[in-house]
């Protein structure tokens, strides 16, 4: 069968590179997955669970690897340094000096998080008990140890941290954070039941079924606070607590809460950006600088100003878990499209 | 606060231990000339620093600078010659006395670096005008960055703590940092704009307990502008009312501060609020003390409440001394060096002094 021969490499073993290689096989193709940490499964395999359900990131990871045929060939440590089309191929460079021939690449690079140690108000790498969404996954997976040595009597979720910030550069919303934070809300009163969560936000986007019924299950059986109001200050009292300053813009009153952990909603940002060369020019749409950007964001939403190169899940822009599956298959049929054609 | 985590220490700054040019303060020597006597005295005699002065040099300009009445390019003549008499006296570290002037330097530098045009025509006008050159300078530091890095030292050496003598409980103190000295230029602080730490490091290795209030980070009142015409005055108090206000309920036993204006303004303040709506911000009807952190430094290591200045203070001292078991002489309070007396102020109306 022709297709056998056809190889396909795809830069990002990530959700979205792992599931779209599982289904290219599908398609008979020949599939190289480039990843350049040590294992692949990107941010989710670290995912205490995934909202809605409630999935382990890492089952979610497990499940695709479970259909893993002989046809895809994982790389991992390989960190591509160039992509470069010649004639009607590509050549894919590797840090190591090594390059590998496909006829066609998919991009799934995902998204790198938001450096909280920016929004220096917040306190982020000051106050131990100052953590990310991301560590909170990884705790409350028991794959990293808490900073607190007590079980919290009080927590406080800061959402939208690094998102919607234009002093922080990132303009956009990140999209999962709002139901993320929900969903850590709960997390913690369920390993910690004697525990006050409160969740800081300036709206929320519940948009995805059953979100907003997780959303009114987290104050009427979790009695989960929602507080309307950016925190504009984290310090220390003299017991080593936390202690929030915000507004209550609901209100129109200004908010003081004591707390024992701070956890802060990070924001998705685009990765540093891929040297991509057709007949040897450079394009600067790979830059990084942005998320990248397909040829349009309706019937064209996988392709690229390059042909052959394809992009897939969040490495265009925020997404959910469920979205980068749907994204990552829809990309396999325009892949398989295109090389039909070719 | 994990003060060994990688971040914290993008947080500090480098502050040599001795040799620095000292630059004075036009309102503090005004307001509290004791505050500044007390720094050299406890730097040069009891912590055997070496701090050298110029008499030739002259005020920055601050307060100039920010009535919009001296157009910068003499504001940066100005600072150009006090670098000058720097590298003549042999130093390359400044030590700046108000929080104003160490703004200013540090802005001045700032813009330098990004218009070096700017700095080559300073260079052609300091030397048309005064026929000198100058390098600039290796470290910019306030006093109270080098009191904060020499703050374990002045401990082994202090006669008293900051101990409630009566409860042996330590102090609760309210710090107030001065915003030019953080926020204009957070990486040339101690701890940024955010974890300013300068005074809450000495309170807390002085025996003290740093005590959060929420407009903890409010303007003082003084905002220049707010100050400086007349008609905005009102603008003025009602920040250092919002701040008082903020404390009041912590009941501190005193105010820290490390800015000449900042330490004027929620001292003399309190007065003035006192008299327009019949209120104090403590329990007995006499105020908070407000103290700089030289004047504590120097208290605290055994210095006369009164040589050092503290009878200038409008919110008098002597419930924070009495507190601490510091010796003083009440009769000493009003006598001038040769034991001449100077007379009594009068007494406010509300204010208990």
């Amino acid at each position: 069968m022709k297709k056998h021969n056809t190889q396909i490499i795809i830069i990002g073993g990530g959700l979205a590179g792992l599931e779209a290689a599982k289904w290219l096989v599908q398609y008979h193709y020949k599939v190289v997955v480039m990843e350049q940490e040590k294992i692949a499964g990107g941010h989710v395999v670290n995912w205490h669970s995934l909202y809605p359900g409630g999935i382990r990131g890492d089952e979610l990871i497990n499940n695709i690897f479970l259909t893993k045929d002989s046809m895809v060939q994982i790389l991992t440590n390989q960190r591509v340094t160039k992509v470069e089309k010649r004639d009607n191929f590509f050549w894919v460079h590797t840090s190591q000096g090594e390059r590998l021939f496909a006829e066609a690449v998919l991009l799934t690079t995902g998204f790198k998080l938001f450096n909280a140690a920016l929004k220096e108000e917040l306190g982020y790498g000051i106050f131990p008990n100052v953590v990310t969404s991301a560590e909170v996954e990884q705790i409350l997976a028991s794959r990293m140890k808490p900073p607190w040595q007590l079980p919290p009597r009080k927590v406080a979720i800061i959402h939208c941290v690094g998102s919607r910030d234009m002093k922080a550069g990132n303009m956009y919303c990140s999209k999962v954070c709002c139901m993320a934070g929900v969903k850590t809300a709960i997390h913690f009163n369920q390993q910690y039941p004697m525990c006050k969560v409160y969740n800081f936000y300036m709206d929320l986007r519940m948009h995805g079924n059953s979100y907003e019924a997780l959303y009114l299950k987290a104050q009427t059986e979790y009695g989960v606070q929602f507080i309307r109001g950016r925190v504009s200050e984290l310090s220390a009292d003299q017991y080593g607590r936390l202690v929030l300053k915000s507004e209550d813009t609901l209100l129109g009153k200004p908010l003081k809460l004591t707390v024992d952990v701070v956890v802060l909603m990070v924001g998705m940002e685009q990765r540093k950006g891929l040297v991509v060369s057709d007949r040897g020019k450079e394009l600067a749409a790979f830059d990084g600088q942005h998320f990248y950007e397909p040829l349009n964001a309706y019937d064209d939403a996988h392709k690229t100003c390059l042909p052959g190169l394809f992009l897939g899940g969040a490495c265009k822009g925020p997404m959910s878990a469920t979205e980068v599956i749907v994204d990552a298959r829809a990309a396999v049929q325009v892949i398989d499209q295109y090389l039909q054609n070719n | 606060m994990n003060k060994e985590s990688k971040v914290w220490k993008n947080y500090q700054k480098e502050i040599p231990e001795d040799h620095y040019f000292y630059v004075r303060s036009c309102i503090r020597q005004t307001f509290f000339p004791g505050a500044e006597a007390s720094l050299l005295r406890l730097l040069r005699n009891d912590l055997n620093r070496d701090v050298f002065e110029d008499a030739r040099h002259t005020c920055c300009t601050g307060i100039g600078y920010h009535a919009d009445i001296i157009p910068l390019e003499t504001i940066m003549t100005v600072m150009a010659r006090q670098f000058s008499l720097m590298n003549e006296g042999g130093y390359s570290n400044m030590l700046v006395s108000c929080v104003t002037s160490f703004g200013l330097y540090c802005e001045v530098l700032d813009m330098w670096e990004h218009s070096p045009e700017l700095e080559a025509k300073i260079r052609e006008q300091l030397f048309q005008s005064t026929g000198r050159e100058f390098d600039k300078p290796k470290h910019v530091v306030h006093g109270s960055d080098l009191v904060y890095r020499l703050r374990d030292e002045i401990k082994r050496k202090n006669v008293y703590q900051l101990i409630n003598k009566e409860t042996n409980q330590p102090l609760r103190v309210v710090e107030h940092v001065g915003c030019h000295y953080a926020k204009i230029f957070p990486h040339k602080s101690v701890g940024g704009a955010e974890f300013p730490e300068v005074l809450s490091g000495m309170i807390e290795a002085w025996g003290g307990e740093v005590i959060d209030y929420p407009e903890r980070r409010h303007c003082c009142g003084f905002g220049f502008r707010h100050y400086l015409l007349q008609e905005n005055r009102g603008y003025s108090i009602a920040q250092t009312r919002t701040k008082l206000r903020s404390m009041e309920p912590y009941q501190p036993d005193f105010i820290l501060t490390n800015c000449p204006g900042c330490t004027m303004f929620l001292d003399r303040w309190q007065y003035t609020l006192a008299e327009m709506e019949g209120v104090t911000y403590d329990q007995k009807g006499r105020g908070i003390p407000v103290l700089s952190y030289e004047e504590l430094a120097a208290l605290l290591m055994g210095f006369d409440p009164w040589e050092i200045g503290l009878h200038m203070h409008q919110v008098q001292v002597e419930q924070l001394l009495d507190k601490i078991g510091i010796r003083y002489d009440p009769d000493m309070k009003y006598r001038a060096k040769n034991g001449d007396y100077m007379g009594k102020p009068a007494a406010p109306d509300v204010l208990i002094v």
